[in-house]
């Protein structure tokens, strides 16, 4: 009988421990399921992105709004990008500077025809006034950035 | 020995309540900080917008007020800036006429607002507003100061 109750004690205590261990496995397990689930959250920010490069680009080709430099080779100097994930597009007056992948650009026209397509890219446009040679000039600068997988 | 099962059965009911309020806890602390600390995509896109316009109008206001024009002054023709072209005009008001084409040029780039404000009591109320706005703004020393700031809502392409 003594031995019997003993027994029944014993796996009471037992339930009773497994049972706690499962609270805990849950309160741990929920604490980390939320801590991850926000750290692994994807976020595009290629819109931000376009509209920094946007800005530096302006300011190298035009510091303080005055026309300096519009060469290939001073756009890439003066912000090094990856050319296969990146399409840029300069007009200046009746010059026109593209770099990078030109399907980007496509996919953008695709896409203002309200065209759905799968894995979309980013695409800004901004217009700036300079004064070049002592004129105000129109500086339109689009930038199409890809990096699905990082963003998406 | 049905003292004690009943403690036990009091004990499993107790941790049972408190494992439902733990895992209300964590749901409500889950929405509550997805609300407080979540970007949406919408908010990173309106904010890469406001940068954009933010930016571009900044450079281009900063421009403008460097644009050399040509104004007529008791019959001869000075060269002066568009910061100079603003003051001017708000000594004289006949100015205005010279200054609001050159104003207009604005609107080939973009739907927005140009703002002056020489009034010393309101300029430091406007400076605030335009912060709060993100609008860009310069202030034009001179004996009569002048806050100009342009308010772009929108691109052309």
């Amino acid at each position: 009988m003594m031995n019997r109750t003993n027994k029944k004690a014993q796996m009471g205590y037992g339930m009773e421990w497994l049972y706690k261990m499962v609270i805990i496995v849950v309160i741990a397990g929920g604490i980390v399921f939320v801590v991850l689930s926000h750290y692994s959250k994807q976020v595009d920010v290629r819109d931000l992105e376009a509209s920094i490069i946007s800005r530096k680009l302006a300011e190298c080709i035009a510091p303080n709004g005055i026309f300096k430099e519009f060469s290939n080779s001073s756009v890439i100097e003066c912000i090094p990008v990856d050319e296969r994930n990146i399409y840029i597009n300069i007009t200046l007056g009746n010059d026109c500077l593209p770099i990078g992948d030109d399907f980007l650009l496509k996919l953008c026209q695709t896409m203002e025809q309200k065209m759905k397509v799968a894995k979309y890219p980013s695409c800004n446009y901004a217009n700036y006034m300079i004064i070049k040679d002592g004129k105000a000039e129109k500086l339109g600068i689009f930038i199409a950035i890809n990096k699905i997988e990082s963003n998406l | 020995m049905i003292k004690d099962k009943k403690a036990q059965i009091a004990g499993f009911l107790s941790d049972t309540v408190l494992l439902i309020f733990m895992i209300f806890l964590l749901v409500v602390f889950f929405i509550a900080s997805s609300v407080y600390f979540g970007f949406s995509k919408n908010e990173i896109e309106k904010s890469a917008l406001q940068y954009n316009l933010e930016s571009s109008g900044h450079i281009s206001l900063n421009a403008f007020l460097q644009k050399p024009v040509e104004v007529e002054i008791n019959g001869q023709k000075q060269k002066m800036t568009g910061a100079d072209l603003i003051r001017l005009s708000k000594i004289d008001a006949k100015y205005d006429s010279v200054l609001k084409p050159e104003i207009k040029s604005f609107d080939s780039y973009y739907d927005c607002a140009f703002r002056t404000e020489a009034d010393a009591e309101t300029i430091n109320a406007s400076i605030r507003e335009f912060n709060e706005k993100r609008t860009a703004h310069f202030y034009i020393p001179s004996e009569n100061p002048v806050l100009v700031a342009l308010q772009i809502s929108g691109m052309k392409k």
